[in-house]
């Protein structure tokens, strides 16, 4: 498998979206493919602990999810920041601790955690054996 | 996997399981057909099951939405909604389940 800088998305020398086919270097790390959103593509490091969310439409007149849901992480309160993926803008790109997303999971949930998902449209994940929001744009919309 | 809308059914399975059918189906008229009781058992049943699920406040802003409906307020939101409506769905499929086994020799 090809290997990239990331420098090599964000300043659009390769499509992200080939990407998805590559190994992709983050701060010495690889990251390869994990899952994608409708604006945003997941690669997730070998041990799976941390996560790098690109953009699919890089520049333009795109909304900039990132940049959005990393104001989302530092406005929050404390409170909420417990019930929140820890979440870093780096150059324009989100790098986020790893969390198992209940959808891949198959881990049976209380009703406080379902309603704790459902108040985030599902977009939660395991971090051991909490729960936590990893899309912070779904945090507690619902 | 069970989809999130099973696992709610299968979590109030699980809760009203050890039930009598004489309380449970008191449980179902409260709880789903916002019936009241003078039943203290089946009255601290309910409130427990509220309670244990952290939906106490959720199910009285329901109940509160339901008969004082406003058009542009509600004090539940769309997920809180859903879980409950969930929640009543799972209680009647357990009702039916029951009456089910019982028709079976």
């Amino acid at each position: 498998m090809k290997t990239i800088m990331v420098q090599d998305i964000l300043e659009n020398k390769i499509a992200v979206s080939d990407a998805q086919n590559m190994v992709i270097i983050h701060k010495g790390e690889e990251y390869s493919y994990f899952d994608e959103g409708t604006s945003r593509y997941v690669f997730t490091n070998p041990d799976k602990t941390k996560v790098i969310k690109l953009l699919k439409t890089v520049g333009g007149h795109g909304h900039d999810f990132n940049t959005s849901e990393a104001q989302i992480y530092n406005n929050a309160s404390d409170v909420d920041k417990e019930q929140m993926v820890r979440t870093e803008l780096i150059n324009g790109l989100i790098e986020q601790d790893f969390v198992m997303p209940i959808k891949y999971a198959g881990r049976k949930l209380t009703i406080p955690q379902l309603t704790f998902a459902a108040s985030c449209r599902n977009e939660v994940g395991w971090a051991g054996d909490k729960l936590v929001c990893f899309d912070l744009d779904e945090f507690k919309k619902y | 996997m069970m989809n999130l809308d099973q696992q709610i059914q299968e979590n109030v399975f699980d809760y009203f399981k050890n039930v009598s059918d004489e309380i449970f189906v008191q449980v179902v008229d409260c709880l789903a057909y916002h019936q009241s009781t003078n039943n203290q058992e089946v009255s601290k049943l309910c409130e427990a099951f509220l309670s244990d699920n952290e939906l106490s406040i959720i199910y009285g802003n329901y109940v509160l939405d339901l008969k004082e409906p406003r058009d542009f307020f509600s004090r539940t939101s769309l997920s809180e909604r859903n879980i409950i409506d969930q929640i009543k769905v799972g209680l009647m499929s357990a009702s039916h389940v029951r009456f089910k086994n019982r028709l079976q020799p």
